[in-house]
């Protein structure tokens, strides 16, 4: 887990570590030049004090061996060197050093030249006969820079970690509020899906709390609407329950055999419907959109085919005619299972509100892009104004004879919804009846399964 | 005595009108609000049974709409929605009695008697008259301790003179209120259960009014 305060913190440190090295490069640069016209001037100044000196103030000529000053290799010069030649003879007059370093033949004026390796300053000016020289090597200015360079900026450098620690802290301190939202939440009860105080909050964290309070809001709804089911589906076993009470009474009560038998068929016919309903809220909850849904390749095809001779014997027995006809390969990505469910509640619906005689047909097409499956009966068909309302859990229409749970379109629309399928109601043309049909996206290549 | 049942649950209502009609009333059963406004029009009802979540018209809207024509009969609401709220609401609308489900039926057959002795002005739960005693709740009837046994016919015509008993009945009046629709009347069925009754309680039992009905004879014996 990244932390913010560490991040931040890093970030802020080297920002000001890079500024003080791009500050110590400008200083530097700033003060090589100052160094330079500084020490410029010291060599010009030096040059022209020496032609003004006796010619024997210049003893000792041919160099003096000074125990102090003697000149090795490895130490470089520090000071100046100066060297005193007469304008018209070859061999220096004098030299400040044990041995002369500087050009016999300079150029007049200042030049630089390498004398041992080393970069040189020379000033060299010539005056009544006399041509003076002085010199010194460059690496003297470039440390004399560097050093003052350094004693500006060490301070600097040293207060980093002071700088680092205050910055810690403040950013602690400015993390706080997070805490304090946290805590917050922390706080709340399950049920309490309030959105977050805004008062206490920087905005830097409000666009988190509006993603928060969004995700509790549908949370909420979600709640409520899983309420609502509960409650509906507790209503709704009222009526089942209640008939098999009285069922059961009844049943006790039979005086005759002929009785009995009578009230034991409508007690197993009210278990049958209790069993039918507890099944059908079972199997919607099981399409909650929370489920992952399986990636299947299902041929609708031939679960049609399936679907119609699972129904074979229930449309046989009341003289209705149930065709199928669908193309040999229509495959869609889905649940094999809840499609089946999908197929088996719609072709249920169509026997069950098609009277004895009629016709129920299921009819499967393959268009690029898309798969239709349709299931029409030539029943009486639902009114224009309860199309909308039909698909509502629990809800029948009102009247209807047939028995049954008011779940088996809300099953199929919440199957259909999960598969990203389409499905539509009215009144189906050919038939007279209901048209139900149901359009899934194809995948575009036997390839895309899997 | 004539119930209509409102119950557009066709277990629920089958179950129930079947079990009244063990008990000896005579059920008329309809599955939506504007059916059951019809029948009340059309029939003079003792007494109503109504589910509330009808479909074309709300039970409680059929239920104001009746008392809204002057119809006193009682009314026993039958419902799933068993909440203080809606029970308030149905007693206000005009409702008798609230039976929430799931009910059981010996339940509702004592609240459907209860509902009759009330609205018939009596506490007792027997009916009495000349020494001879009618239990609604068993269906017996006795005399000086002994058991007359009658059929459901005999006993419903007997209970429906027992109720009012100085009232004169109609042969139609009767009629109504042992048959429900759809059961098969012949025309000269009532005399032959008045025929009966005089056979088993005694001849001056029932006085035949010419050209009005029946009515019991007097307290005196």
């Amino acid at each position: 887990m990244t932390s913010i305060r560490r991040r931040l913190l890093w970030r802020l440190l080297s920002g000001i570590g890079a500024l003080l090295l791009a500050a110590g490069a400008a200083v530097y640069v700033e003060i090589r030049d100052e160094v330079d016209e500084l020490f410029d001037a010291q060599l010009q100044e030096a040059a022209h004090a020496f032609p003004q000196l006796e010619p024997s103030a210049l003893t000792p000529v041919p160099g003096r061996a000074s125990d102090a000053e003697e000149d090795t290799e490895d130490q470089p010069l520090r000071g100046l060197v100066v060297e005193v030649r007469r304008a018209d003879a070859v061999g220096p007059l004098y030299h400040s050093r044990p041995r002369a370093l500087l050009p016999e033949q300079p150029t007049p004026g200042w030049s630089t030249v390498a004398i041992a390796g080393q970069p040189w300053r020379v000033f060299s000016v010539e005056q009544a006969g006399r041509r003076v020289e002085v010199g010194q090597p460059l690496a003297v200015r470039d440390e004399a820079a560097a050093e003052i360079a350094a004693q500006v900026l060490l301070p600097l450098a040293a207060a980093l970690p002071v700088a680092g620690a205050l910055l810690w802290f403040g950013i602690g301190r400015g993390l706080r509020p997070l805490e304090c939202t946290a805590e917050e939440i922390r706080r709340r009860s399950h049920a309490d899906l309030r959105p977050l105080p805004r008062d206490a909050l920087p905005a830097e964290l409000a666009p988190l709390a509006d993603a928060l309070d969004e995700l509790m809001a549908r949370l909420a709804a979600a709640l409520a609407a899983q309420k609502n089911f509960v409650a509906d589906a507790a209503h709704e076993l009222q009526t089942p329950l209640t008939a098999l009470r009285l069922q059961a009474q009844l049943l006790a009560r039979a005086g005759t055999e002929a009785e009995r038998a009578e009230a034991l068929g409508e007690l197993r016919a009210g278990i049958e419907r209790a069993i039918h309903l507890v099944r059908q809220l079972l199997t919607l909850a099981r399409q909650a959109p929370e489920r992952p849904l399986a990636q299947e390749r299902v041929d609708l095809a031939a679960l049609a085919q399936e679907a119609a001779a699972a129904q074979a014997n229930a449309a046989a027995a009341r003289h209705i005619a149930l065709g199928v006809s669908a193309q040999a390969m229509a495959a869609v990505i889905g649940e094999r299972e809840s499609l089946r469910i999908l197929l088996a509640n719609l072709l249920d619906n169509a026997l069950k509100y098609t009277p004895a005689g009629g016709r129920v047909t299921v009819s499967v097409a393959a268009q690029p892009g898309e798969c239709t499956l349709v299931v029409e009966d030539s029943g009486a068909g639902i009114p224009e104004t309860e199309l909308a309302r039909v698909c509502d859990r629990f809800y029948r229409i009102p009247g209807s004879a047939a028995p049954g749970s008011g779940l088996g379109l809300a099953i199929v629309s919440e199957i259909a919804r999960r598969h990203g399928a389409e499905l539509r109601l009215a009144r189906s043309d050919g038939l007279g009846g209901l048209r139900a049909a149901v359009r899934f996206p194809r995948p575009a290549a036997p390839a895309a399964a899997r | 005595m004539r119930i209509l049942l409102v119950e557009d649950d066709a277990m629920i209502g089958r179950a129930v009108s079947q079990a009244l009609r063990g008990e000896a009333y005579a059920v008329d059963w309809v599955r939506d609000g504007e059916a059951a406004l019809g029948a009340l029009g059309a029939m003079p009802y003792d007494l109503m049974l109504l589910d509330l979540g009808l479909p074309r018209r709300d039970g409680l809207a059929v239920l104001k709409e009746a008392r809204g024509r002057g119809l006193e009969l009682p009314v026993l609401v039958l419902t799933a929605r068993d909440a203080v709220e809606d029970r308030v609401a149905g007693l206000d609308a005009g409702a008798d009695d609230y039976l929430p489900k799931p009910f059981d039926l010996d339940e509702l057959s004592a609240r459907v008697r209860a509902l009759l002795r009330r609205h018939a002005g009596r506490g007792a739960p027997l009916l009495e008259h000349r020494g001879l005693r009618l239990d609604p709740a068993t269906r017996e009837v006795t005399r000086g301790g002994v058991e007359i046994a009658l059929t459901a016919r005999e006993f419903a015509l007997l209970r429906a003179l027992l109720e009012r008993p100085r009232a004169v009945l109609s042969r139609e009046r009767l009629r109504d209120k042992l048959y429900a629709f759809g059961e098969e009347v012949e025309s000269n069925t009532i005399e032959v259960y008045v025929h009966s009754l005089r056979r088993k309680l005694g001849a001056d039992f029932i006085v035949t009014v010419r050209g009005a009905g029946y009515r019991l004879a007097d307290d005196s014996p």
